[in-house]
């Protein structure tokens, strides 16, 4: 097991947390704890390319972190106009 | 072992240590605002330590290292605007309770 494996398996441990307050929080805590899954999610798929050696995992990393901001403004305005 | 490694695995422990905090304190702060601040730590700071070891990893080609670094700018970019962007959510809310 190289190092980027090594940090990978804590960084998918961390998102254990993430789900366990997205699901008991209020609305607004629990997009926090999205934002924070997301944040983890990607620099998971950076570390797993390179422990894997497969640059695919670079555009679904690169596609992740582009899509997730105008989704969580999205909801984040949504809930401050109509939730 | 070399420079390099000592370098990768410091920059990706570090990485793994902000996230674990940011992740605490979604238990340890109590109000919304303070956990707020927590988008900030988990944006900011990892992804582009991540992104610099990648950069210096021995088998990142150009292409590979352009990625890495990309990525940890766009959520270096986006990351203050979508905690600010959930602050004014959260505060409106706070403000005029429906």
């Amino acid at each position: 097991m190289n190092v980027w494996y090594a940090a990978a398996i804590p960084l998918l441990l961390c998102l254990v947390p993430c789900v366990v307050a997205a699901l008991r929080g209020s609305t607004i805590d629990a997009l926090i704890a999205l934002e924070i899954a997301t944040a983890i999610a990607v620099v998971v798929l950076l570390v797993v390319e390179q422990a894997m050696q497969r640059q695919t995992f670079f555009d679904v990393s690169l596609a992740l972190a582009v899509l997730a901001f105008p989704s969580t403004l999205l909801f984040a305005r949504f809930y401050r106009r109509w939730l | 072992m070399t420079a390099a490694s000592i370098a990768i695995a410091a920059l990706l422990g570090l990485a793994v240590l902000l996230e674990a905090v940011a992740v605490a304190g979604l238990f340890a702060l109590r109000t919304t605002m303070q956990r707020l601040h927590l988008v900030g730590l988990a944006t900011c700071l990892p992804p582009v330590l991540a992104g610099i070891a990648v950069v210096i990893g021995t088998h990142a080609t150009a292409n590979q290292a352009g990625k890495g670094l990309l990525i940890a700018l766009v959520l270096l970019l986006f990351g203050g605007t979508l905690s600010h962007e959930t602050g004014r959510a959260a505060f409106s809310r706070e403000v005029e309770p429906r």
